[in-house]
């Protein structure tokens, strides 16, 4: 039964996704717990993320998605992988990573502002793409060209490696894997019949579709996606006269349930969706369908955070909890999740009744059955 | 699609006032913040009165582990009253307060349709209550939603549970009424059992013809049935005869007019002063499109005579005519009257034992093999009675005595039995668990010597698919064996004599390996297993319970009665599922109880007429001389033979040797059997089968190369065992083992070109 994890890290993200033939896939990695701080309600991911290793029998995943270079997606990578470009990177308990998959910015992006996470994420997948392995890299394939020549690599010599948006990512099928993704982001924008304006800046955006005794659940993995780059990915997908990539059961927000996903105004109590957004939040939403904000909490009407720039955006949300109620669907938070006192992993398994989120009580023998016991004396 | 919600009755108040110990508790778990997925919403208090008795009302929001595709409409969040009585009798009530919760399974029957009540438990309160934790409960409640989500919650064919009131009568309604016409069931007498003040059980009867006169019924049910329809079409308790008769009403089912005609017909039947008692049947469709199943039945008593129920329908009034008073119908009925002052009582309907059940409750199929049991006493009565409670069998029983009182220690029969017939009281007990189109057949009899029950006895036998010998007799058991013609197979069961072990031997489907040849060879068992050492010892306690030199009984442990006939009933079904014969016995220790099983290996048998005997051996005595032979080689040797004789059948069975005793002389061309320790042994090996092994013959092997032709010497020996036997009216046996297992076998003479040569194995 495929499984995804949604962990509670406040406005980042990292996504746990299980298949049903035990294979591991990870969306971002974003450590963002103080450490030293015990008031931070923010999830331990290294410690979570190694257990799960642990209980699992393995050392690594199939699949490192990296939807781009933002801190909140790639906070403290590099304490927690093996990272094949430098030795320091290779020490200690470290997961593995089978393939990357990297948006076309992640190879061909120099930003200054990196932090050490980012940095040796995009320098494991550069050294990939020049070795000409394990790396899977969305973009098209023309705007990659140039960067390649400077590594004088010919672009033809790693066509293979590259997949453009309105594909199937070739790493998993749903045959064998139960599952496929389809690359909406980044995507070439074409502006006028000749004209197609490399869209490179953009984070990396899938719909996941699993299958289950023949029942489709699909998954928007948003990234950090805005509402122009999602109004195009609709009228793009619907040029092509195909409405059914957009479908969604569980959407994961991009950007923390920022206003700026939905529409250009934030609102005052509810921020009003550009069309296309509209279009992709409520015609393509199936009933029951779950929306995911991985942020810190709704802030209240009037509170310090309401008043603040930063996401989560009270006015998106409302928006949000409205459009679910009419589908029977659910709006979760992470960080609200199950309690704002103490938030916990979201887990969602997907069967043939689709989504369900789980909810067990972790009380009595069963909460003390699941950890290992604190040292006795 | 804004939801709303029920009022939970009673009035606000605070937390901190609550009083109820388990209210408390519930909100103590909550407010401490330890549990997910439930938030307490607001305490109440009511007050005792209109809806019962005092209570305290938690009032909370459950998250639900619901998948995105229901099959019932239960939200990712419900809210839900807990109802605390202060009284603690029965579980906390659960309300679901959304005002359109959907109509599922397992609710309790309310008097009111809303808010609907969660049935969350299966177990008594007093069970539940033995663990019950606040947190417990409320992941109790998150399951039930969850389950009724998926539709998954499903038990079969349970209808709504009347949880407050309703509970004082029980209904016991005929097992196939449901499936005989409707004309059958339009009325049963009922009759009630009390059992306290307004309460008991009503057992309704089918009518066994014209009823007396002057004996007018207390009670009269009258069976409907209704439309076949998903559950859930009587959603709360109705309150009176109109409400009942909306509920069901459907495309063509209409109780009234239904009713109406039936209570014309009842007119002269002199029940019209019988309060009635309505039973509806559904064929229940549990899904839209899925064939019915069975049927879900409700009952209700009503508050009023069959007459008051007549007038109050419309059919008929008293009319007056000077100091007469008659009944007189209205003509076209009253429609307008729709029964709205009957009043009614839910009843909870039971169906009587039966067949179906009986296996149903034991786990089992039922069994409808033609069983007659040889011998009632106390262990066959008791087995007999397991199976026909566990849905097994349709019986004969064969038994020539009485029901004594001394029998009561371990028999099935109750005190007032006493002086009965076994086979008659037990046959009316078999009956009066469930009724069926065979009745048991009672033969009172000794099978060998019917007298005048010879045919009875014989019927029972030629119709008998399983003849079950509870005699504990040799006689009786070598009787059903060679005497009685009947393709049924044969098992023995009985005790040892200290009670503690409990032998089962029985016979193949095919017959090839009967009951007296079984009985030879665990006799052969006994001697030789270790693991049956001390069977037959003796018991020495006795217990006189008459005057006369024979009523002694032995005194034996009822409880190991009641073990080895629990263990013989599933030996019983165990027969009757294997092909092949099988000896077993069952050994319990008496204090601890603890029991072991024996398997006593079983060998195909030959059996041949010499002369006018029968000689019956078997694989394993071929097969231990021929390797006795073996070992000597190039000697000869021997031994005596063991076995017993059945002087009436004129048959002598072998089943073991002592072999050849030390001083013996074993020459090539010779072998004079020695006699050291011989009688002896013969003597210990009486003693351990209860003189059932004796000495029967003597053998010796002729070595390879020669013939199993009688030596000159041989006709000596033979003439000597002769002279011998003979004075004790018993027939010489010899048998001569030669090589490849080839053997002649001379009983009662020895002739040159005579014996019998069975086929080597």
């Amino acid at each position: 039964m495929p499984r995804l994890t949604f962990y509670p890290l406040g406005n980042a993200d990292t996504i746990l996704i299980d298949l049903a033939n035990g294979k591991k896939i990870l969306f971002d990695f974003a450590d963002m717990r103080c450490a030293d701080d015990d008031e931070d309600k923010r999830c331990d991911l290294q410690s979570a993320l190694r257990d799960d290793l642990k209980n699992a029998k393995r050392n690594g995943y199939e699949i490192l998605a990296v939807t781009h270079l933002d801190n909140d997606h790639t906070c403290k990578a590099d304490e927690f992988f093996y990272l094949d470009h430098a030795d320091k990177y290779q020490k200690g308990d470290r997961a593995k990573i089978g393939t990357l998959w990297v948006p076309a910015c992640l190879i061909i992006e120099s930003r200054n502002d990196l932090e050490p996470g980012a940095r040796a994420l995009q320098a494991e997948a550069r050294h990939r793409l020049i070795k000409n392995y394990g790396i899977r890299v969305f973009s098209r394939p023309e705007s990659l060209r140039g960067w390649l020549k400077d590594q004088g690599i010919r672009l033809e010599d790693r066509q293979h490696l590259i997949t453009d948006a309105g594909n199937v990512a070739p790493e998993l099928n749903i045959a064998d894997d139960g599952v496929e993704f389809f690359v909406h982001s980044p995507f070439g924008w074409r502006q006028d019949e000749q004209t197609v304006i490399d869209r490179n800046g953009n984070s990396l955006v899938m719909q996941a579709t699993f299958a289950v005794d023949g029942v489709n659940t699909c998954v928007i993995l948003g990234s950090d996606a805005d509402h122009e780059a999602l109004s195009q990915i609709v009228q793009t997908t619907r040029r092509h006269k195909q409405d059914v990539p957009l479908v969604w059961d569980i959407f994961k927000l991009p950007h923390h349930c920022s206003y700026l996903t939905l529409g250009p105004e934030r609102g005052q109590d509810e921020t009003k969706p550009d069309k296309d957004v509209a279009w992709l939040f409520q015609d393509q939403m199936q009933r029951g369908g779950i929306i995911v904000s991985t942020s810190w909490p709704i802030p209240s009407k009037g509170s310090e955070e309401d008043e603040s720039s930063q996401p989560p955006h009270r006015q998106a949300a409302n928006y949000y909890r409205r459009i679910i109620r009419e589908k029977d669907g659910q709006f979760i938070v992470t960080m609200e999740h199950p309690r704002e006192s103490a938030p916990k992993p979201l887990v969602i398994d997907i069967d043939r009744l689709k989504a369900r989120v789980k909810r067990e009580q972790s009380i009595g023998a069963a909460a003390l059955t699941a950890v290992s016991a604190p040292r006795a004396g | 699609m804004e939801t709303t919600f029920l009022d939970a009755g009673g009035v606000p108040v605070d937390a901190r006032s609550l009083a109820i110990p388990r209210a408390r508790d519930l909100v103590g778990a909550l407010s401490r913040g330890i549990l997910d997925f439930v938030r307490v919403v607001e305490c109440r208090h009511r007050a005792a009165g209109g809806s019962g008795a005092e209570a305290e009302i938690i009032v909370v929001d459950l998250d639900i582990q619901r998948p995105q595709i229901v099959e019932n409409d239960i939200r990712f969040v419900e809210r839900i009253a807990v109802v605390f009585q202060i009284d603690d009798e029965t579980y906390p009530e659960v309300l679901a307060l959304r005002s359109d919760f959907p109509l599922v399974p397992h609710r309790n029957l309310r008097a009111e349709e809303f808010p609907r009540s969660l049935c969350l438990y299966d177990q008594s309160w007093d069970e539940v209550r033995t663990r019950w934790t606040a947190s417990a409960f409320i992941e109790r409640i998150r399951s039930w939603l969850a389950d009724t989500a998926t539709g998954t919650l499903h038990r079969g064919d349970q209808p709504l549970e009347p949880l407050l009131f309703g509970t004082r009568y029980r209904l016991v309604i005929p097992a196939d009424v449901v499936k005989v016409d409707g004309e059958k069931a339009e009325k049963l007498d009922v009759s009630l059992v009390p059992s306290g003040e307004h309460r008991g059980t009503l057992i309704a009867a089918k009518p066994q013809g014209p009823r007396p006169k002057g004996q007018a019924p207390q009670f009269i049910a009258s069976m409907f049935f209704g439309e076949a329809r998903q559950h859930g079409v009587i959603r709360h308790a109705p309150r009176n005869l109109e409400e009942l008769a909306d509920f069901v009403k459907g495309e063509t089912f209409d109780l009234l007019a239904e009713l109406r005609q039936r209570v014309i017909r009842w007119k002269e039947d002199g029940c019209l002063e019988a309060a009635l008692i309505i039973v509806i049947a559904f064929p229940l469709q549990r899904q839209a499109g899925q064939a019915a199943e069975i049927s879900d039945v409700w009952a209700f008593v009503t508050t009023k005579s069959v007459f008051d129920v007549g007038r109050l329908i419309g059919v008929w009034d008293r009319v007056s005519s000077g100091k007469q008073t008659s009944v007189g119908l209205i003509v076209p009925a009253d429609a307008s009257r729709r029964g709205g002052d009957v009043g009614l009582e839910v009843v909870r309907p039971h169906f009587s034992f039966s067949r179906a059940i009986a296996a149903q409750a034991s786990g089992a199929e039922p069994v409808t093999c033609r069983a007659v049991a040889v011998g009632v006493g106390a262990l066959g009565s008791q087995i007999v009675m397991n199976l026909v409670e566990g849905g097994f069998g349709i019986w004969t029983v064969i038994d020539d005595d009485e029901l004594m009182p001394h029998n009561l220690a371990r028999h099935v029969l109750p005190p007032w039995c006493v002086g009965m017939a076994k086979a008659m009281a037990v046959a009316g007990l078999i009956d009066a668990c469930y009724e069926e189109e065979n009745p048991t057949r009672a033969v009172v009899a000794n099978v060998l010597r019917p007298g005048e029950q010879a045919k009875a006895v014989d019927a029972a036998f030629g119709e008998a698919e399983l003849i079950l010998d509870f005699a504990a007799s040799v006689p009786v058991a070598r009787h059903l064996a060679r005497q009685v013609d009947s393709s049924a197979r044969r098992a023995s069961l009985f005790l040892n004599p200290r009670g503690s072990d409990l032998v089962c031997l029985s016979e193949d489907q095919k017959r090839t390996i009967t009951l007296d040849c079984l009985e030879m060879q665990y006799c052969r068992a006994l001697i030789r297993d270790e693991g049956l050492s001390g069977h037959l010892e003796a018991n020495t306690k006795r217990a006189r319970y008459a005057r006369s030199c024979r009523d002694v009984s032995f005194a034996l442990p009822t409880h190991l009665m009641s073990i080895h006939a629990g263990i013989g009933s599933q030996a019983v079904r165990n027969v009757m599922t294997t092909a092949d014969a099988a000896i077993n016995v069952w050994r319990t220790e008496a204090v601890n109880c603890g029991t072991v099983v024996v398997d006593v290996p079983v060998y195909p048998v030959h059996r041949a007429t010499v002369g006018d005997w029968t000689l019956v051996i078997d694989d394993w005595l071929f097969q231990t001389l021929s390797e006795l032979r073996v070992a000597k080689l190039p000697n000869e040797t021997g031994g005596v033979l063991l076995g017993t004789y059945d002087l009436p059948r004129k048959t002598v069975y072998v089943v073991d040797t002592i072999p050849s005793p030390p001083d013996s002389e074993e020459w090539p061309t010779l072998y004079i059997r020695g006699s050291v320790g011989l009688r002896e042994k013969v003597a210990s090996i009486t003693e351990m089968t209860a003189n059932q092994l004796e000495y029967v013959g003597e053998w010796h092997s002729h070595p390879d190369g020669c013939s199993c032709m009688p030596s000159d010497d041989d006709f000596k020996v033979f003439a000597w065992m002769t002279d011998r036997m003979s004075a004790a009216g018993l027939p010489a046996l010899m048998t001569i083992i030669g090589e490849g297992c080839s053997s002649l076998w001379f009983l009662g003479k020895m002739e040159r070109n005579g014996g019998w040569n069975p086929d080597p194995i």
